[in-house]
């Protein structure tokens, strides 16, 4: 696809359309809230329940259902409510003088009910009690034979056409009480019974029933010539999460105020890969994941709303079950392996400052909030799931190197010149190597390298759940197995997880919890994105001539290139088998602990006091036998060495919390104080051993001699008061004001502590009179926070001059030699300033929801390794300067254009993010950072974007009469042929350094993502879409093959490359040198390309069991088959493997976009089966 | 309950949050709590002597010796130009990593010496005798001298920085003159030669002394041709005693056996660790003798033959001439171009003793008293007492086996003698290339070694050995000239 956006683009503006082109859409749900009111008399002692009832939904922020007649008419006293109670109480007091009782049927909702029997049996179960943590219990189990009234509804005229009769079931088959049947485009109607049956009169065939319950999706049924319906509703998942975790809490969804995200489970639980940040892929406006490495196990790089950091980094923090957990890119291992996806019940994150500030110094790159699953209430439910598939990469991506001939002339090429050069004289065939005298018979590409590394790798995930809760205690634990073999033959990652939470009333005000989730991770890996010298490195540029294997079919473990007296090439260790021999392996456990009381010491002051714990143990064990060699280093016997390190982590942390939520009148108040400690300390060793004599035995024993040794002790800690209040009146206007003050072991005494404060409001318009009962405008906030928060990712000991060790040797005499490290006392936190408006519109009943954010972030104090004069005796020092802003846009556009048996929901979000460096250091000088071939290859300047790509800008290649000008600037040591760059600074010289200018802009113009699910009765059909438009990638690799000295294999382009005057080629493409070393391979504007990328990352396909198949077995409740496609497809201009790979060596924040030799991404296929019981 | 959880709450609000979060480096030492005792310091002056082992291990030879006419390289088409290689044959870019990492570790020295100079007078330090204040401080201007004496020759006039200073002063630091530069070195050894002599009591094998500042400030003097104090110095040193030849040249460089009978002063290397240790053989073994020459066939030396002997050295040497076995091996195999030859290679510097990889323990040589002795006759010389300053030429002569005595010379043909003499005594020892700019002959020898190196070697390139004066001053790397934002020498 030439224009990969197109598609998108062109989505984009279909959606509004197909909304507006569906019939029947202002049809909408038929609550009961929509239902016509009759007058009535009300006196001043008296009020009209349904009047009453309305003002409780209201207030309450719940849905009472109840069907027009039963409550029509009926008065109740004026002063039975009391706000400062909870809906149940009001309930009961409205309806004791009435032949009514409510049900709850769920959190939140409620049914109006007439029914004597079931009053007298279940009255005390309807007065339910609440738990300690404030959530309802509804033990309230319907009886048999009580049937609700399903006589029509008042003022229908009866016509008696025809009756249809029918019954409405949730997915997994369970019945539906209480679900408003309503005929199209009327407010006739019923409700569903306790069994979930109906019976109605309809007037004629063509009669369309529209079925609706709050937390379903709406479907709607023709009537025809059935008189019997069967009808499924699908829960939506949108209205059911009311509730959003924020920081320290839980916040009903309307009331927040700050800008919140929520991740859609549903649409990601299929998805076939180890952690959770890569099922977050596409799903969150603002909210960049970056798969830089497709290594089993590997790290991703996230971004929420830009990079504000210069030097401490940009990845978001996250916090799991309460527990800050990590930050921080780790390519090699991720973090967030450790926990596993199927125990996540709910991702939150947190986006701007009033909502990150409660965590302070920590908040400045976005919050990611985890809550694993819970035992639930009155439930017991045992799931289970597998899943297993199969990984390959896509041939798009895949190294285009020039093929055995065409690499054979370029080789001929390089002798014809070494020889002019020496003895000037033109070639004859016997100066070639002998394997290039004959190039007809080298047919083909040759070896392919790269395939020859890859395989299609199995990967598979097991998961048993049991959740059971009762009123008291409620228990979930679940166990886990997951492997993932790596499509680059011997690596893979393994995990065996399980997880075990209770919680448990003791007595009427405590309830204590404990929770437990070890998890063992066994990877392989090996070293990509780290050089050409890497295995896929090597397999990028290797010899396309000869063969991996020798006669006997064995693998060579080193391959000599052909090479003459005038041409050498590099020879190198076979890639496939350095990477069979060189095991790296890492195998780490972690628990994640956690134990908590909570007390409530009046029904609206609760106390929580909570200990969390991260215990961690790693060991990493390497060996390099004697038998891998490197690029032209042959391996020599009784070289083997070998890496081992051990490390633990114990991180604690302690929280007390002291909640108050009260709501007087008009007036809700939401408060919170807390006070919390954490402490880490790692303590690592590591020893690197060899020569060993021989490879037979690989441990530390069988080594000489240590011949590197270290340990390493860091240590943190972190003590901090919080606070909140959440003030709502009227449930219109909200408000926030945080505050956390933070202390840091991070920071000098006189730095120590930092105060993180901020204030948001929002206005909930539609709850205004003149927009409350607006049929489109069925939600209207509007948002703004202001806040401030920070980022203290800047080692353990920065503050802190140190003493660095060495030692020396005087005679025979060593001693210790020590120099002091430049310190910088006035180190201080990074600080996010950020100022966010936002607006949450749902029009026609939730069926179309649009969430518009736009902030401004301005980070101060950055925290730099800025490069220094070397006179200062230091190259690079930590220092706190510069001010970086981010602004940007957030759109996030959800609807159900279709809705039905047919049903459709997209979520499409695109984000603009841009960046500038508003100041540096005091000179203002421009900060270099990255690394290839010893030049940088990015440039952070004042008034651009941070880590702007810098090299020479490519002007081609010189002629002969560029060569003859002497006006025209040039290169040292200059022939035709050789690469012309521009000369930028105008000093007539071409340079290094010094004529480098920005040649590409890392950072794409918007990032977007789109989330289609279609179900259609039991089948499910989901696609996610993501990519970014704009920005570049820098192909590192083209240092290598880009390179025509001979000694590698370059990318097939090359065959038009300059080979005379009068043969110049496409005239970019330099010649191949006469002189060594060669400025062809310098960081110029051809390494730069577009990044643009459109990904179709996953395509899932699913089918649900018919419940009566089901149930057939006896033990089966619900049984899901689904198959996936994982990145079933990449759009892309981009040359490389990955275009958002990154370099592992170089610093992510100030080289961002550096790929090298990145770990391909593959193609997932895999096919998953879902049980419950 | 209540009043367990109050009290247990109000532990921690009142816990001693500020230890909490006092949190120090437990496996490295900080500055907070540092200088203390003599102890401290010694550590510091220790540390002094580091960046320049460090630089004499990888850079200093590619850029004193391999440079020069003394020193080519094994032609190895692979590994054959990248920075060295371009170095030797004359054509020097301000890209140059042999540049940039030579003067990050030159101001590296500077600065710790610098840091050091800078703490020593704090009050309330233990010192268990006061010489180990003068040794420390004698050792960090010493080395401080050295290490500007080493950048004065190869660029000429550098910022000057005798303080340490932060990244917003060094900006403002620009360039020296060569003439400000020199006299600070002067005043450094001066002052080290000072407190040296109030530290006798503490003079360690291996430290700079007091005859080793003297030793170089003799030779500062002489390189700036202020040959009457150049005169008085270097006599001071012969006059001290303390040092003589070593009868058998050979014994100099014995890693078994280190002399500092002769050697004043000598970068020491150890095998004990990787950090310690040098590995010039393994750098100037033929890259294609795999274990032959350096006797540990496990390592690979496919990036080595540097510092090869070139002809107009091994012809330096006149027959007879003991140092000439000693300083040249030639070992018999394949060359580059799978011609079999005897391959000249530098043989000064000896394989492991006993580690078993590539840890030697050889020193390098800075200041021998033979120097001394032929820095005296040439500094006599110069002064116009040639027939006094033969002796000295004599002595050396006399103990590389040349025992012909020497007669008839005129100063012009002393001068010459003198100039050769050194080229022999002290090949690979990172001394031609300065002798030769001192000299004032670097353009008329380097443009002849030029000539006869390209009809050898028919592949060098023509730009190869275009040798102009300006060139003798080396280019400052470009990092500098962009962050420091100091001028460029001329021509680069």
């Amino acid at each position: 696809m030439k224009n990969p956006l197109q598609a998108v683009k062109i989505g984009l503006l279909l959606l509004p359309l197909s909304l507006y082109g569906q019939p029947g859409w202002s049809q909408m749900m038929a609550f009961a809230r929509q239902l016509p009111t009759q007058t009535a008399h009300t006196t001043a002692e008296t009020r009209q329940l349904r009047e009453v009832l309305q003002s409780l939904k209201s207030h309450y922020r719940v849905d009472i259902l109840f069907e027009g007649g039963l409550v029509d008419k009926v008065l109740v006293p004026a002063d039975a409510l009391d706000f400062s109670q909870r809906v149940e109480y009001n309930l009961n007091k409205v309806l004791q003088s009435t032949p009514l009782r409510y049900r709850k049927v769920k959190e939140g909702f409620y049914m109006i009910v007439s029914d004597t029997k079931l009053r007298k049996k279940n009255l005390s179960a309807v007065r339910t009690d609440s738990t300690a943590d404030g959530r309802s219990i509804a033990s309230f189990v319907l009886p048999d034979k009580v049937v609700a009234s399903n006589r029509p509804l008042a003022g229908l005229a009866i016509a008696a056409e025809q009756v249809v009769t029918g019954k409405v079931t949730d997915e997994r088959g369970e019945s539906l009480p209480g679900v408003n049947v309503v005929i199209k485009n009327t407010t006739r109607g019923t409700t569903t019974d306790a069994t979930g049956s109906f019976k109605f009169t309809v007037p004629n065939e063509a009669t369309v029933l529209v079925f609706s319950f709050v937390g379903y999706k709406t479907a709607e049924e023709v009537v025809g010539n059935r008189s019997n319906f069967t009808v499924v509703l699908t829960a939506d998942n949108k209205s059911l999460k009311e509730v959003v975790v924020v920081g320290y809490g839980t916040q009903r969804a309307q009331d927040v105020t700050g800008s919140v995200a929520t991740v859609n489970q549903t649409a990601i639980k299929d998805l076939p890969v180890s952690s959770l940040d890569q099922k977050m892929i596409g799903q969150v406006a603002g909210v960049q994941i970056q798969q830089v490495s497709g290594a089993p196990g590997a790290g991703t790089s996230v971004r929420i709303r830009g990079s504000g950091s210069l030097g401490a980094g940009n990845e978001p923090l996250y916090v799991v079950d309460g527990m800050p957990y990590s930050s921080g890119l780790n390519q090699n291992l991720n973090p967030l392996v450790f926990i596993n996806p199927n125990d996540i019940e709910s991702i939150t994150i947190l986006k701007d400052a009033s909502s990150t500030a409660i965590y302070g110094s920590r908040g400045a790159n976005g919050v990611v909030m985890i809550t694993t699953k819970q035992g639930q209430l009155n439930r017991t439910q045992v799931t289970a799931s597998v899943m297993r598939g199969v990984q390959a990469v896509p041939q798009k991506g895949r190294p285009q190197l020039m093929n055995q001939q065409e690499f054979v002339d370029l080789q001929r090429n390089k002798i014809d010149i070494a020889v002019r050069r020496a003895e000037n004289r033109a070639t004859t065939l016997a100066d070639y190597p002998v394997e290039y005298r004959n190039p007809d018979q080298l047919v083909g590409k040759g070896t392919d390298w790269y395939d020859l590394l890859l395989q299609a790798a199995p990967i598979q995930d097991y998961n048993v759940n049991i959740s059971r809760g009762s009123t008291d205690s409620r228990i979930s634990a679940s166990l886990g197995y997951f492997k993932q073999d790596g499509v680059l033959r011997y690596t893979g990652v393994e995990r065996y997880s399980a997880r075990l939470s209770m919680d448990s009333n003791l007595g009427k005000a405590f309830r204590a919890g404990v929770s437990l989730q070890p998890t063992y991770i066994n990877q392989s890996r090996t070293n990509t994105n780290t050089s050409r010298e890497d295995v896929i490195g090597v397999a990028n540029w290797a010899n396309p001539v000869l063969s991996p294997y020798d006669a006997s079919g064995n693998l060579i473990p080193y391959l000599v290139s052909p090479q003459s007296k005038y041409h050498s090439a590099w020879n190198f260790a076979n890639p496939l088998f350095s990477l069979r021999e060189t095991a790296q392996v890492q195998e780490q456990f972690q628990n994640l602990g956690n134990a908590f009381l909570e007390w409530s010491i009046l029904p609206d002051l609760k106390f929580k006091t909570s200990v969390n714990t991260i215990w961690s143990t790693s060991k990493f064990s390497q060996y390099v036998p004697s038998t891998v060699g490197g690029s032209n280093r042959p391996p020599v016997a009784g070289t083997g060495s070998s890496v081992n390190s051990n490390g633990q982590n114990f991180n604690w942390l302690v929280e007390n919390t002291l909640t108050y939520k009260k709501a007087v009148g008009d007036h809700r108040i939401d408060a919170l104080v807390g006070y919390t400690t954490q402490k880490s300390t790692t303590n690592a060793i590591n020893l690197t051993a060899g020569p060993y004599g021989n490879d037979l035995v690989q441990t530390i024993n069988a080594a000489p001699a240590i011949s590197a040794w270290g340990q390493a002790v860091d240590q943190w800690s972190i003590l901090s008061y919080l606070g909140r209040i959440n003030y709502g009146f009227k449930d219109k206007y909200l408000f926030t004001a945080t505050l956390r003050s933070d202390g840091s072991s991070r920071f000098g005494s006189n730095k120590r502590y930092a105060y993180f404060p901020s204030i948001a409001g929002a206005w909930r318009l539609s709850e205004e009179e003149f927009l409350k009962n607006n049929a489109y405008i069925s939600n209207l906030k509007l948002r703004v926070s202001y806040g401030k928060s920070g980022n203290n990712n800047i080692g353990n000991y920065s503050h802190l001059a140190s003493i660095n060790p060495g030692s020396y040797v005087f005679g025979s005499n060593q001693v210790s030699a020590s120099y002091v490290g430049l310190a910088n006392p006035n180190l201080t936190w990074e600080e996010s300033q950020q100022t966010d408006a936002g607006i949450d519109l749902e029009l026609f009943n939730g069926r179309v929801s649009l969430t518009v954010d736009a902030y401004h972030r301005i980070s101060r104090n950055m925290l730099l390794n800025d490069v220094i004069p070397a006179i200062t005796g230091y190259n690079t020092a930590v220092v706190n300067k510069g001010n970086v802003r981010n602004q940007g846009l957030e759109i996030t556009l959800g609807g159900r254009p279709i809705t039905g048996a047919l049903n459709w929901d997209i979520n499409t979000n695109v984000a603009f993010n841009r960046n500038k460096v508003l100041s540096l250091n005091d000179n203002g000088d421009r900060i270099l950072s990255g690394n290839n071939d010893n030049n940088p290859t990015n440039v952070t300047v004042v008034g651009q974007p941070i880590g702007q790509f810098f090299g020479f800008a490519l002007d081609g290649v010189y002629s002969d009469a560029d060569i003859a000008n002497p006006n025209l600037a040039k290169t040292a040591q200059v022939y035709a042929g050789n690469p012309k760059y521009r000369d930028v600074n105008g000093d007539g010289v071409v340079n290094d350094l010094l004529d480098y200018t920005i040649i590409g802009n890392p950072y794409p113009k918007f990032t977007f993502g789109m989330t289609n699910n279609l179900t259609y009765k039991r089948f499910s059909l989901g696609v996610i879409v993501t990519g970014s438009y704009g920005g570049h990638v820098m192909n590192g690799l083209r240092q290598t093959v880009d390179n025509l000295q001979g000694f590698f294999n370059v990318r097939e382009e090359w065959v038009n490359r300059w080979r005379s005057s009068d043969n110049p080629g496409t005239g970019m493409l330099y010649g191949v040198p006469k002189l060594t070393p060669s400025w062809g391979h310098r960081v110029n504007t051809m390494w730069v390309e577009d990044a643009t990328f459109l990904r179709i990352a996953n395509l899932n396909l699913g089918y649900s069991l018919p419940d009566a198949l089901v149930k057939k077995s006896g033990f089966i409740s619900g049984c899901r088959l689904y198959m996936t496609i994982q990145n079933l497809a990449m759009f892309t201009r981009y040359e490389g493997a990955n275009p958002e790979g990154q370099s592992k060596n170089i610093d992510n924040t100030l080289s961002p976009g550096f790929d090298i030799s990145s770990y391909p991404l593959a193609r997932t296929t895999s096919f998953g089966l879902n049980l419950q019981f | 309950m209540k009043t367990l959880i109050l009290g247990l709450s109000l532990l921690i609000l009142s816990g001693c949050t500020n230890k909490f979060l006092e949190l120090y480096p437990k496996t490295t030492l900080n500055e907070g709590n540092f200088y203390q005792t003599e102890v401290e310091y010694i550590l510091l002056a220790n540390g002094t002597y580091v960046p320049m082992r460090d630089y004499e291990k990888t850079f200093h030879w590619v850029l004193a010796e391999l440079i020069s006419d003394n020193a080519s390289f094994q032609n190895n088409t692979r590994t054959g130009e990248a920075s060295r290689g371009v170095i030797d044959q004359f054509i020097l870019t301000s890209d140059n990593v042999a540049y940039s990492n030579f003067w990050n570790l030159s101001y590296n020295g500077v600065t710790r010496c610098n840091k050091l100079l800078s703490e020593l007078e704090r009050p309330n330090v233990t010192w268990s005798k006061l010489s180990y204040k003068d040794r420390c401080a004698g050792e960090a201007y010493f080395m401080r001298a050295l290490y500007y004496l080493n950048l004065v020759r190869q660029f000429g006039g550098v910022p000057l920085v005798l303080t340490p200073i932060g990244s917003q002063e060094a900006v403002n630091v620009k360039r020296g003159t060569e003439d400000e530069i020199y006299a600070s070195i002067i005043s450094d050894l001066k002052q080290a030669a000072t407190r040296f002599a109030n530290a006798r009591d503490v003079e360690e094998t291996g430290r700079a002394n007091e005859q080793a500042a003297l030793a170089l400030l003799g030779k500062v003097y002489l390189t700036r041709k202020s040959y009457a104090e150049a005169e008085t110095t270097l006599k001071s040193v012969i006059t001290a005693g303390k040092y003589s030849l070593q009868p058998n040249y050979a014994d100099l460089f014995n890693p078994a056996s280190k002399d500092y009978k002769e050697t004043i002063f000598a970068v020491q290397y150890s095998e004990n660790s990787v950090d310690l240790s040098s590995r010039f053989l393994f750098w100037f073994a033929p890259h294609t003798s795999a274990g032959a020459v350096t006797k540990r066939p496990n390592i690979n030396i496919i990036g080595a033959g540097w510092n090869q002997p070139t002809q107009d050295l091994i012809n330096a040497f006149e027959p007879g001439d003991k140092r000439k076995d000693v300083s040249i091996g030639f070992w018999t195999g394949v060359d580059w171009d799978s011609q079999t030859r005897a391959i000249p290679y530098c043989a000064k510097y000896k394989p492991p003793v006993s580690a078993p990889d590539d840890r030697c323990s050889d020193n390098l040589p800075v200041l021998r008293y033979s120097d001394v002795l032929l820095m005296y006759a040439e500094t006599l010389n110069e002064l116009g007492r040639t027939s006094e300053a033969l002796p000295f030429v004599q002595q050396v002569r006399t103990r590389a086996g040349l025992t012909n005595p020497l007669t008839g010379l005129d100063k012009t043909a002393l001068q010459t003698l003198i100039a050769k003499e050194r080229q022999v005594e002290f090949c690979f020892e990172n001394q031609r290339w300065y002798d030769l700019k001192r000299t004032g002959k670097a353009v008329e020898v380097m443009n002849a070694h030029g000539l006869r190196e390209k009809a050898q070697k028919t592949f060098l390139y023509p730009e190869a050995y275009t040798v102009t004066p300006n060139k003798l001053v080396a280019p400052v790397p470009n990092i500098e000239v962009l962050v420091n934002k100091i001028a460029q020498n001329p021509g680069y």
